[in-house]
């Protein structure tokens, strides 16, 4: 009865450790308000949906989907909902070229990650075994 | 060895209880008489005093049994603690062996395909998003190039996206021609069922850039070269 119930436990335990983060991979190429907004509510969901430590979610701005962090200083809807995520563990990208000029006072909980090429940078997570999702 | 002495009024019950010494004081001093008095009972009490000695000294020296130990302390918990302890190790063992499995799956499988192979998808007709997808392509197809790593690039458009192929209607026919001639191992293709389903009038003028191949479906396209293993992105 002991082994048995060792056994289940040893299992249980090993599968725990082989379940891998889920890696999501989010690329928002757009500035379309409602594009952005759709990508808001569909990364909460996504949250909600799953226990945050099982996820490791990244979003890469492209182009103008830059607007989304640009515009958390004037939209503070936008600006909480963004920093709620931000704190339940979404990890911000965004081209350096492209970047915000003055984001030093955006107001993000944690600053975005810089990467020099978009494209390069989706392959290589998309190689690491991130799945990728656009909106 | 049951019966009793017929002989004298004596059992063999108590005449055992005298060989073991558990009988009383008076019962022993009557039995002592008795057994100054008959030579054959003294000799029978002699006989079971030997056929118990003989006994006792047989399961004096019982030998060792030949049954494993596991068997014999049936009650010791230890060995049971030993197989949970080696169990849970093995399965800690395990799960860590599977998860540096999969986490260097990935980096196997790049290590023994060089080339990487990219399908980037345009859906639509929006020129700032289409200039800053075929930059961004550019660059990307750049770094590969300094770093003198193999890449494979196709740009496939369907729905709105087939207007920057479209020779009436891109902005970028240059731009494309261009990074045609610079980059051998990019090509761009252009979806003919969403060609067939667009309404072009008899007066209107339909073609694709030179660089553009027509190919049959672009959805079917996209969802072949991810089942190949190329990587996704949508422009």
């Amino acid at each position: 009865m002991v082994r048995w119930l060792t056994l289940c436990v040893s299992l249980l335990f090993a599968t725990q450790i082989q379940a891998a983060p889920d890696k999501i991979l989010y690329h928002l190429n757009s500035g379309r308000s409602d594009v952005q907004w759709k990508t808001i509510t569909n990364l909460e969901n996504l949250f909600l949906g799953s226990q945050h430590d099982a996820l490791d979610v990244k979003i890469i701005l492209q182009g103008y989907g830059i607007n989304l962090i640009n515009k958390v200083n004037e939209n503070r809807d936008l600006g909480i909902r963004l920093n709620e995520l931000i704190d339940l563990g979404l990890q911000i990208e965004v081209g350096r070229d492209n970047y915000y000029k003055n984001r030093h006072e955006l107001n993000l909980h944690h600053p975005p990650q810089l990467v020099s090429n978009i494209f390069s940078r989706i392959i290589e997570l998309q190689k690491q075994g991130y799945q990728y999702v656009t909106p | 060895m049951n019966r009793a002495n017929t002989n004298h009024s004596i059992s063999e019950e108590l005449l055992n209880s005298f060989i073991d010494g558990q009988i009383t004081n008076e019962e022993r001093q009557e039995i002592l008489q008795l057994l100054e008095q008959d030579k054959q009972l003294a000799a029978h009490v002699c006989e079971l005093q030997r056929i118990k000695q003989r006994v006792k000294l047989a399961y004096d020296q019982v030998p060792p049994s030949r049954l494993p130990d596991t068997v014999i302390r049936k009650s010791s918990a230890l060995p049971r603690i030993a197989a949970a302890i080696t169990i849970f190790c093995m399965g800690i063992l395990l799960g860590v062996a599977g998860f540096k499995q999969q986490a260097t799956s990935s980096e196997q499988l790049a290590a023994t395909d060089s080339m990487t192979r990219v399908l980037v998808h345009l859906t639509s007709s929006d020129s700032e998003s289409g200039l800053n997808t075929l930059t961004n392509l550019e660059q990307m197809l750049l770094e590969y190039r300094s770093k003198g790593q193999n890449v494979r690039v196709e740009v496939v458009a369907n729905g709105h996206g087939i207007d920057l192929l479209r020779k009436e209607t891109t902005p970028f026919a240059g731009l494309i021609a261009r990074l045609a001639a610079d980059y051998k191992n990019l090509s761009f293709a252009a979806c003919k069922n969403t060609i067939d389903q667009m309404q072009i009038t008899s007066d209107e003028q339909f073609d694709l850039i030179p660089e553009a191949k027509l190919i049959e479906s672009g959805i079917v396209e996209v969802i072949e070269r991810q089942k190949q293993g190329w990587t996704y992105i949508r422009g």
